[in-house]
């Protein structure tokens, strides 16, 4: 039965005289994993980061659990405690070892017991494979070790969704897979996630429909197969042809 | 009592000349002694470099009132060498200068970037010549903001100069505080003179340093 | 020769300069911090009072800020209350924690500002207050790296502790001048004085080596670090 997680409508910001978005609207259902594809630096990230209000969107409305969470009397802590944000350079807490960066959430945000907090984070850390690396500090970790317990961390926190910026992009090619491995888990046990990536095979294995976005919108949407192996509009072929010379120019050398 | 603010402006700005005059003695004499220092350190044998590396310690162990009481007892009690009191105040003040200007110098000198050197060595350039002619006028402008810093704080500490009797801004102040009991007029004045050449000095260091960075050096010096 | 009497003289100004310089750092450690909060975090009048109080305190002589409060206020109270009488040593105290406190709120933002702001990000992502964030992630990873400056403030303010000795405040280089009147051998007096500030210089900067190396988190330090570990 569709449960409706969130719903963007005709989102829109600008920073100065640049408008970054110019009405984007889309929804995602419970248990659902959207895609996002995109030319770097078109507002994927900006995007994302206005559905948890990191950066005020100028105009549009977002619905969390039918909640319009753009207006003024939400309280945004409650509401980004629900919503799990895992970004392009990890951004663990540096001064924490790897189980305390998973439990500071629940101790001080959703404020459970230490006990509680520790089984809670124990889990979450077995969930990407990464309870032997408990009692490590980030700076020990590789970046696709660094990457599965930000994933974590947002994971512990039980929330209804999870969004992702770029996740692998900042990570040397061979430690991509683990990190996607991790990912498309979750997407089987039916996590409800919003992906902003280049992996396209990733998003041909375990999305539920993909958008592409540009020039500010959602230019064009659809299930996986169709986008990627019959685009309708130009924009999104020449997108993905330049995605495919990347990846293929490799294999004829 | 009553002074007037036309008998003790020129009182005080007696006191402001000194200071002035103390720092800028001070602060060349901190710059001949820093640049020997640095390059001893940087450039010397290990029995050179351990004497410069005790001076540079020494001199910033030791606070100014007790450098200035070895200076001005010890020295004629012990060695027979005698200074007057403002000599004395430009010799502490300047030796303790230089051992913060050395440090200076020595980071600007390793901030020169390394390639240069091997390229001078390339030409066929002497070490002497390469030092010369390639790493310090790069340094130097490495050091400009810093050592800039550093006359800001130079110019505070001649205020120490007091103990020696020297009757600088600050003691001018305060004997006007004395005789008038009117502290915040006088300590006041005293605080905007200091205020406007050092906020000045400063301003200008920050604005150079924006161009050239040095690694290592930030938070090192204590303005 | 009275060596016992030297030495009980210059015990007391011992402890005398240690006193105050703990008193100093820690006051001004603290009130760094609170000055340091409102000048990143506090309203526009604010931050304005706060930049406004440290260049002030920088643009101007210890010495002079010293005098100021540990003599010429009580000279001014006195006007109205011909009795008042302050405690030098508080008096130096309050005025060194005052100057203090406006360098190391200095430092306190330096390393505040030198945090990624994806460290404040997660945090915010998370559901955590401005509080809890600057509480739980910013400061314990800023007081790491801004260490060597709070180190170089000790030594400084070791240092300095000895102007307090212009308003007769009983501590070690008064105690030397003292000694020195008593005994007439100031030349040996006052070296010895330079030594003893040297050695307490050695050892506290050893001490805060160690209180470094035990705080001390991988990839929390000073030293500029690359982008993570990729």
């Amino acid at each position: 039965m569709y449960e409706e997680v969130l719903k963007v409508v005709d989102l829109k910001k600008r920073f100065g005289n640049n408008e970054v978005l110019k009405g984007v609207s889309f929804s995602i259902g419970k248990g659902e994993t959207k895609v996002v594809i995109g030319p770097s630096g078109a507002g994927k990230s900006t995007m994302l980061r206005c559905i948890n209000r990191l950066v005020e969107p100028d105009g549009g409305k977002i619905y969390f659990k039918g909640d319009e969470i753009t207006s003024k009397n939400v309280d945004i802590k409650k509401i980004r405690s629900r919503i799990g944000f895992v970004f392009q350079h990890f951004n663990l807490f540096k001064h924490l070892t790897a189980l305390d960066n998973v439990k500071i959430g629940l101790k001080i945000v959703k404020k459970m017991s230490d006990k509680e907090a520790t089984e809670r984070a124990y889990k979450a850390l077995k969930m990407v494979r990464l309870e032997d690396c408990a009692s490590k500090y980030p700076a020990q970790l590789s970046g696709g070790q660094q990457q599965r317990v930000a994933i974590a961390r947002a994971l512990a926190m039980d929330p209804e969704i999870i969004l992702f910026d770029e996740p692998t992009s900042a990570l040397d090619p061979e430690l991509v897979g683990e990190v996607l491995d991790v990912m498309k888990e979750l997407s089987k046990k039916h996590v409800t996630m919003l992906v902003v990536t280049h992996e396209i095979g990733f998003a041909l294995g375990v999305a539920d429909e993909i958008l592409f976005f540009y020039d500010g919108v959602i230019w064009e949407r659809g299930k996986p197969q169709e986008i990627i192996y019959k685009p309708k509009k130009k924009e999104t072929k020449d997108f993905l042809r330049r995605i495919f010379e990347l990846y293929s120019r490799g294999e004829e050398e | 009592m009553q002074v007037p603010l036309s008998d003790a402006l020129p009182f005080l700005a007696k006191g402001a000349y000194i200071a002035i005059v103390l720092s800028l003695l001070s602060i060349f004499l901190g710059f001949v002694i820093g640049i020997v220092v640095a390059i001893a350190e940087t450039y010397g044998g290990r029995v050179v470099r351990y004497i410069a590396m005790g001076y540079e310690n020494i001199l910033r162990g030791i606070p100014l009132i007790a450098i200035y009481f070895i200076l001005f007892f010890s020295l004629p009690l012990l060695l027979h060498i005698g200074m007057s009191a403002f000599l004395t105040a430009v010799v502490g003040l300047g030796i303790r200068s230089s051992a913060y200007q050395s440090q200076i110098f020595r980071s600007s000198i390793q901030s020169v970037d390394k390639g240069q050197i091997e390229a001078a060595l390339s030409l066929g350039m002497s070490r002497g010549e390469t030092i010369l002619h390639i790493v310090l006028p790069q340094a130097l402008r490495f050091s400009i903001a810093p050592w800039l810093n550093e006359y800001a704080v130079v110019l505070k500490d001649t205020s120490i100069a007091l103990v020696l009797g020297i009757v600088e801004l600050t003691e001018k102040a305060t004997q006007l505080v004395q005789v008038t009991k009117d502290p915040f007029l006088w300590y006041g004045i005293a605080a905007v003179f200091y205020l406007i050449i050092v906020l000045t000095v400063v301003t200008i260091a920050n604005r150079i340093s924006e161009k050239y960075r040095i690694k290592g050096l930030g938070g090192m010096i204590r303005v | 020769m009275n060596y016992e009497y030297i030495l009980s003289e210059l015990s007391k100004g011992i402890v005398c300069t240690l006193e105050l310089t703990a008193l100093v750092f820690i006051g001004g450690f603290l009130f760094g911090f609170i000055l340091s909060v409102g000048r990143t975090y506090g309203s526009r009048f604010i931050r304005w009072l706060s930049i406004g109080y440290i260049e002030l305190i920088r643009g101007t002589p210890m010495l002079l800020q010293i005098l100021i409060i540990g003599f010429g206020l009580p000279i001014a109270i006195r006007n109205y209350y011909p009795d008042f009488t302050i405690n030098s040593f508080w008096a130096v105290s309050i005025a060194m924690i005052l100057n203090s406190g406006a360098y190391q709120a200095e430092y306190f933002r330096g390393a505040f500002n030198s945090l990624e702001f994806g460290q404040t990000e997660a945090g915010l992502a998370l559901g955590m207050s401005k509080w809890e964030i600057v509480k739980n992630i910013l400061l314990p990873q800023a007081i790491r790296r801004a260490f060597p400056n709070f180190t170089n403030e000790l030594i400084y303010i070791l240092k300095y502790s000895s102007l307090a000795m212009i308003l007769s405040v009983h501590e070690m280089t008064y105690q030397a001048k003292s000694v020195g009147a008593v005994t007439f051998r100031y030349g040996e007096i006052y070296l010895l004085l330079g030594a003893l500030y040297l050695a307490f210089a050695f050892a506290l900067a050893q001490i805060m080596k160690v209180v470094e190396m035990k705080v001390y988190i991988p990839g929390v330090t000073t030293r500029v670090e690359k982008r993570g570990l990729l």
